[in-house]
């Protein structure tokens, strides 16, 4: 006959209190029961004196019944923290409730090991309501706190591991914030006769932006700007805007004609990017060359917007480029070339499309030429500075409605009366 | 906002029609240049890329307008691009893409 609760239901036994009684007569001694319960038990005095102790929490703490009952009290059971515990806490509550459930303590064993344990006290008092004793019940915690300590740990581990992301978030923050500097110039330099200023949007600090542009002198007399906006972003974008850059900076020292040095980077490009994954520009790239207080711009445009000219005079003018191609995706590009010359007071303006591309208003319209072109109209006469600060503050008025970068370079020869600021 | 990307392709007598609906951007636009690259093309056939119903066409997009471009080429078909809304045709225009691509208003 199988012992255990889960046997087998004999034929014939179908009266459920049968089978009960017959369970019972398996548990029939309460003394067997108090001494190995799967608990501890324990009863002291009111003065904490041990009267009784099982078998079960004797054989926890590896001591022997005469050495405890009589000798010595529950809290010598106890560690030194569980001991201040129990009588600051523990015992005072338990006298003033009657009962007390659940408390976390931890006993010691004879061998110096702990045993984490959970502690319910009762106190038994007389007819007249005389407490006359302490019963106790210890549960074994030692699962349940190797269980809190695991969900301590993992916790800790989360924490960490979310520190961890933290860091490298922040490292690569910082790693695509010196890779996007090292694509542009650190800042502008002096050239004699000529204002300059810049300012370059970045839609996302996560991400490299497509958009660069240059400025630096040739000779005595002439300097060479570019600016540009490659297709895509990130690392593969950044490598292609250094490709770019040097290219064209190098063509341009060697040969100073803008239609030219479209053609040398459309071919280096189509070189290094072939049929099935085409990379391309679209660039505005040219030449200064200062003449008394004015400068001859000569500059070539592959499929860029563009480039706007604030006068003097207060007048604005685009220096259309149309049919200009963008520059190392297509056999036989075109490049177009266009000139003027800029007087003391006028500045010239080259933007890339996350400026005329920018979404504005409710229903979310292209912000285009046409916006540009008066906006630039309310603003003449300006120097550079006061034209990028004020193109500045409308990128930043444009809010969400601007989630491309943006590039902005401004270049003329200062006004005759002053540095080109207006004061209205 | 965005509008997901679909292309769908219906051969006609008088040529492959690939309509792309929806946004083409960074994140789907090598799907047009699968969608090309997978069409039964024999050199002479006309693909034509039905721009009607896009809404949104960024870089990539046309980096991808620009792959399909030399897939056909390379392959000796012809290609053509039809129903450029007014927004995408500026943009085609201010790129020269507007000399390279053969452009109609209907298929």
């Amino acid at each position: 006959m199988n012992r255990g609760a889960g046997g087998s239901e004999e034929p014939g036994t179908g009266v459920p209190g049968t089978r009960a009684a017959f369970s019972a007569l398996l548990e029939d001694s309460a003394e067997e029961l108090y001494e190995s319960a799967p608990c501890g038990y324990l009863s002291t005095l009111m003065d904490g004196t041990i009267a009784k102790i099982n078998a079960t929490l004797l054989g926890w703490l590896g001591l022997s019944r005469d050495e405890v009952v009589g000798r010595m009290r529950f809290s010598d059971l106890l560690t030194v923290g569980g001991r201040l515990y129990h009588e600051t806490h523990f015992a005072p509550l338990l006298r003033m409730q009657g009962r007390l459930g659940g408390i976390a303590l931890e006993m010691k064993g004879a061998s110096g090991s702990r045993l984490p344990v959970l502690i319910t006290s009762t106190v038994k008092k007389s007819d007249d309501g005389e407490p006359l004793l302490i019963r106790t019940t210890v549960f074994d915690a030692t699962d349940r706190r190797a269980y809190e300590k695991e969900l301590l740990r993992a916790r800790r581990a989360a924490e960490e591991a979310r520190r961890q992301a933290e860091a490298d978030r922040e490292a690569l923050r910082e790693a695509l914030a010196v890779l996007q500097r090292s694509l542009l110039p650190a800042a502008l330099p002096d050239i004699p006769g000529v204002e300059a200023a810049c300012h370059y949007h970045t839609a996302s600090p996560m991400e490299v932006g497509g958009d660069f542009y240059d400025l630096f002198a040739l000779d005595g007399d002439r300097s060479a700007f570019f600016l540009g906006d490659v297709c895509g972003k990130g690392p593969q974008a950044a490598a292609l805007t250094s490709l770019i850059r040097h290219t064209l900076r190098a063509t341009v020292l060697h040969d100073s004609d803008p239609v030219a040095n479209l053609h040398v980077l459309d071919t280096v490009l189509r070189d290094r990017y072939t049929g099935d994954d085409p990379r391309y520009c679209t660039v505005v790239s040219g030449v200064l060359e200062r003449a008394g207080d004015t400068v001859e711009v000569r500059l070539a445009s592959g499929g860029h917007p563009p480039a706007l000219v604030l006068r003097a005079d207060g007048r604005v003018e685009y220096l259309w480029t149309r049919g200009g191609m963008l520059v190392g995706a297509l056999p036989e590009a075109e490049f177009v070339p266009v000139g003027t010359t800029l007087h003391p007071g006028d500045t010239l303006l080259l933007y890339t499309d996350g400026l005329t591309e920018a979404r504005t208003g409710p229903d979310r319209e292209l912000y285009g030429y046409e916006a540009l072109e008066s906006f630039a109209a309310d603003l003449a006469p300006s120097g550079p500075h006061r034209v990028v600060h004020a193109l500045t503050d409308l990128l930043k008025g444009f809010g969400d409605g601007l989630d491309d970068d943006t590039a902005l370079l401004a270049i003329g020869p200062p006004a005759r009366t002053d540095t080109g600021f207006r004061t209205s | 906002m965005t509008t997901s990307l679909t292309i769908t392709a219906s051969p006609t007598p008088a040529a492959l029609v690939l309509e792309v609906a929806g946004d083409l951007d960074h994140t789907n636009a090598q799907r047009l240049r699968r969608a090309a690259r997978e069409a039964a093309l024999p050199a002479g056939r006309l693909l034509a890329v039905d721009l009607g119903k896009l809404s949104f066409c960024d870089s990539s997009g046309i980096t991808a307008l620009i792959a399909v471009r030399n897939h056909v080429v390379s392959v000796d078909a012809r290609l053509v691009l039809v129903a450029v809304s007014v927004n995408m045709r500026r943009l085609l225009n201010m790129t020269g893409l507007d000399q390279v691509f053969d452009i109609r208003d209907a298929a």
